[in-house]
């Protein structure tokens, strides 16, 4: 689901999105305070903050919708406010909150749109077609805008962001409000667009709708990133801690799993289970993790279950704030990995 | 996903504007504009038939005019009323700012799907006019021109409250409504003077008498203004929903600046060149009113912040930053850029002084119509609102008058006509306190007020001028920002 004609210029050895040190206040209020991050390009990133925590006034300035009060934000290679324009046809936005049109047809809303963007005749017929089948909107193409379900006017939305073929999607709480059918559709065609290498940008406060759908995590809370990094270490508690809870079961007494731990390298006894324990080992790699479950087998252990605990992305969110309130943890502005360090 | 022909909307092709479009599909399937075609018809008619029953054809005809100026006068352009708060407050203008369609565009595309409704409208009235010329007593010349003022005068309303309904406050919408309701008071005047004043056909006549190039003259100089009116009122409603990295000021400065300038030409040609110097009202009159309408816009122009906005000029080096002082958006250069059309203007009037016999040894126009521009400059003064400067400005000058009205009833109350002198603290107050004084007292009141306004007028420019600094510091940016483009762009040559 391309459209060649439309396709917009971009600057693919930078970054799709570049956000450095952004700022902005309301007044006293400071809405996003020195927040910096960058995407590569293809990747889907959750953005994740409580609500009041500058997600939404971050995602209106990357799409030229509002403006910074300090600090820059590049989009495929051009500055939001120096080239607007530019931004503007390499990206598709889709608000949290927007309202359609009375007296206007799903296709007629979708004709308007495509004649906003530039498309005429047979050209903007066959784009309209192609985004209404994709976004399953063409059964509805005789319905009144503001007469469709929640779900379906979400994929209206999506549809008349996505008529230009931006390279770039910024998605603002897209699955607030929808139920579970429809969040499903929509991880659906998240997918989809995903997998066409679209970069997607989707913000939350439900974190483990974004879990699913995310190749990686931003985490903000009173206008400043507090975290960032992938679902999977951030369930596993891996990037706050540096080490992994493992919960192993043996088909024996579990004293002498117990014993055998007191003596292991780098294992630490977090709690005895009926069958085992829980185990607190100080890695976070593959192959460390291999390791210790080679050596308890060589070493005779009847290891029957050897498996690392996740944690709910809510309450690693929620775990990583209260150490950060302690200082523990320090907020890291650094570019998140890239495809190639995987 | 399913798969299945879609039949493209063949209503409208691809050379109207998607905004046209859109507005015009949504507006004639709404019930309003039914309904009001629907009742307003079912009206004429039922008055016509009257006729038949014995009522007067002038009070046919007056109710007539009534209902159709009524129409295109105040019901139809309301619905512009909410027109942009109402796309902002549904977030679609965000929608639409990030298509191509430029900010202008939205607001013509919105204007022309009124007024082509009003046209629509103002069209079904011929019937009735032809209809009532049967039945007698209609000059159907007179009411060609009477329908014409009302279809331009719903133009300018339509454009106006449409360029006011950018503004997110109801009450502050509902202020300029009647502001602009009392700019609709002298076209209706006009309208039911020309409908059913004898005198019209006098006016009418002496027009036909002019010579041909005269005649010429003065229709298209009416279209040109009512054009020119009418862009304005979209550039100003543009400038107000457009990102602020945009610059949506100096083209309409430039504009502005040409056709003030061309008003006072002719203005000044016709008082030195003609036999009679009032006939320079034929320019002052629409230049005073223009003059304001600039002043109060530039002057509520929030301060650029980005580079971007003040580029085209600082590229242009010396000359370029300098008229950047006169062009640049935002009300620091709106003061100095207001201050020249006050000139402008005022040197009309000058002119008029000096030619016409009823005036000359008067300064009392000079210095009421001195008052009366300065006043504009109070605002940015003053700040009773200090998130919305647009807001501001109306409240400022809502308070001075609500003072002048004040000291007005105090001394008429009290008897006391000396007090008037408390007024030439403030240009709008001095108005007031003139008025209060009598006519032959009134140099007492407007030479001290005419000079505590220039003062006003000093502070305004001295403040404006502590704020050219932020234009200085936009310039170098706008030119760092080039030379880093530029050196990038050899780069990727090399």
């Amino acid at each position: 689901m391309s459209s060649s004609s439309h396709a917009p210029e971009i600057d693919r050895s930078q970054p799709a999105v570049v956000v450095d040190d952004l700022h902005r206040s309301f007044g006293a209020l400071k809405a996003v305070d020195g927040v910096s991050f960058s995407i590569d390009h293809g990747r889907v990133v959750g953005f994740v903050g409580a609500n009041g925590a500058g997600k939404t006034t971050t995602m209106r300035i990357m799409a030229t919708l509002d403006s910074p009060g300090g600090g820059q934000v590049r989009m495929g290679g051009h500055n939001v406010v120096h080239h607007p324009s530019k931004v503007r046809r390499l990206l598709g936005w889709m608000p949290d909150s927007f309202g359609t049109y009375e007296h206007m047809t799903v296709l007629e809303y979708m004709d308007f749109y495509a004649r906003a963007l530039g498309f005429k005749g047979a050209d903007r017929l066959r784009r309209i077609q192609e985004v209404m089948d994709f976004t399953d909107l063409t059964p509805l193409a005789d319905r009144m805008s503001n007469k469709m379900s929640k779900g379906q006017t979400q994929r209206l939305c999506l549809g008349r962001a996505l008529l230009h073929d931006p390279q770039i999607l910024i998605m603002d709480e897209p699955a607030a409000g929808l139920d579970p059918k429809a969040r499903v559709e929509l991880k659906n065609l998240i997918r989809i667009l995903a997998q066409e290498g679209k970069t997607i940008l989707i913000s939350s406060h439900i974190l483990s709708e974004l879990g699913e759908m995310c190749d990686t995590l931003l985490f903000i809370d009173q206008g400043r990133i507090v975290h960032h990094g992938d679902a999977q270490s951030m369930m596993r508690g891996t990037e706050t801690t540096g080490e992994t809870l493992v919960n192993v079961q043996i088909a024996a007494e579990p004293a002498k799993l117990i014993e055998w731990a007191l003596t292991a390298p780098l294992i630490k006894i977090e709690e005895e289970t009926k069958r085992g324990a829980r185990l607190r080992i100080q890695a976070t790699d593959d192959a460390t993790l291999a390791g210790v479950l080679r050596r308890m087998i060589q070493d005779g252990l009847p290891v029957v279950d050897y498996h690392r605990e996740e944690r709910k992305l809510e309450d690693a969110f929620i775990d990583m704030l209260g150490q950060i309130d302690k200082g523990k943890l320090k907020t890291p502005p650094q570019p998140l990995p890239s495809k190639n360090d995987e | 996903m399913t798969t299945s022909t879609l039949p493209l909307p063949r209503d409208f092709g691809d050379r109207f504007s998607p905004i046209l479009v859109k507005e015009l599909r949504q507006g004639l399937r709404t019930r309003f504009f039914t309904i009001a075609l629907l009742l307003f018809h079912s009206f004429i008619i039922l008055l016509l038939a009257t006729v038949t029953l014995g009522t007067p054809v002038e009070v046919v005809n007056g109710v007539f005019w009534g209902i159709a100026g009524l129409m295109l006068l105040v019901v139809l352009p309301l619905r512009a009323f909410n027109a942009l708060n109402a796309e902002a407050a549904d977030g679609t203008l965000d929608m639409l700012t990030l298509t191509s369609i430029s900010s202008f565009r939205i607001l013509h595309g919105k204007w022309v799907a009124l007024f082509s409704q009003s046209v629509l409208m103002a069209g079904s009235l011929l019937p009735y006019m032809v209809a009532r010329y049967f039945f007698g007593g209609v000059e159907i010349l007179r009411e060609a021109v009477a329908l014409l003022v009302l279809v331009l005068g719903s133009g300018i309303m339509t454009a106006a409250l449409l360029a006011f309904s950018s503004q997110a406050s109801v009450i502050l919408r509902l202020l300029l409504l009647a502001g602009v309701g009392f700019g609709a008071v002298p076209l209706g005047v006009f309208t039911a003077f020309l409908v059913s004043s004898s005198q019209a056909d006098m006016v009418l006549r002496e027009f036909f008498a002019l010579a041909g190039w005269e005649q010429w003259s003065i229709i298209l100089g009416v279209l040109a203004l009512s054009v020119y009116t009418i862009w304005y009122f979209l550039a100003l409603g543009s400038s107000r929903i457009a990102p602020p990295s945009e610059n949506h000021s100096t083209r309409k400065r430039v504009i502005a600046f040409g056709a003030h300038a061309a008003l006072m030409i002719i203005g000044l040609l016709l008082c030195y060149l003609s036999s009679d110097a009032e006939n320079a009202a034929w320019a002052l009159v629409p230049l005073l009113g223009l003059t304001l309408i600039a002043c109060m816009d530039v002057m509520t122009e929030e301060m650029p912040r980005f580079p971007t906005t003040v580029a085209a000029l600082a590229r242009r080096g010396r000359f370029g930053s300098l008229a950047g002082r006169l062009l640049h958006p935002g009300w620091a250069s709106g003061v100095l850029f207001s201050a020249v059309l006050c000139v402008m203007t005022m040197m009309v009037f000058v002119g008029i002084a000096h030619q016409e016999n009823s005036w000359r040894g008067d300064t009392g126009p000079c210095l009421f119509f001195l008052c009366f521009f300065l006043a504009t400059f109070t605002p940015v003064l003053v700040r009773i609102n200090r998130t919305n400067i647009f807001a501001n400005w109306w409240a400022v000058q809502l308070c001075m008058v609500a003072a002048g009205i004040l000291l007005s009833m105090f001394c008429e109350v009290m008897r006391a006509r000396d007090f008037a002198m408390l007024g030439v603290l403030t240009p709008v107050t001095t108005l007031f306190g003139t008025e209060s004084i009598g006519y032959q007292s009134r140099g007492r009141v407007l030479i001290p007020g005419s000079i505590f306004s220039v003062v006003w007028l000093i502070a305004a420019l001295i403040r404006a001028r502590m704020h050219f600094a932020d234009y200085t510091r936009l310039e170098h940016a706008a030119l760092t920002l080039a030379d880093n483009s530029s050196h990038r762009a050899n780069d990727v040559a090399q």
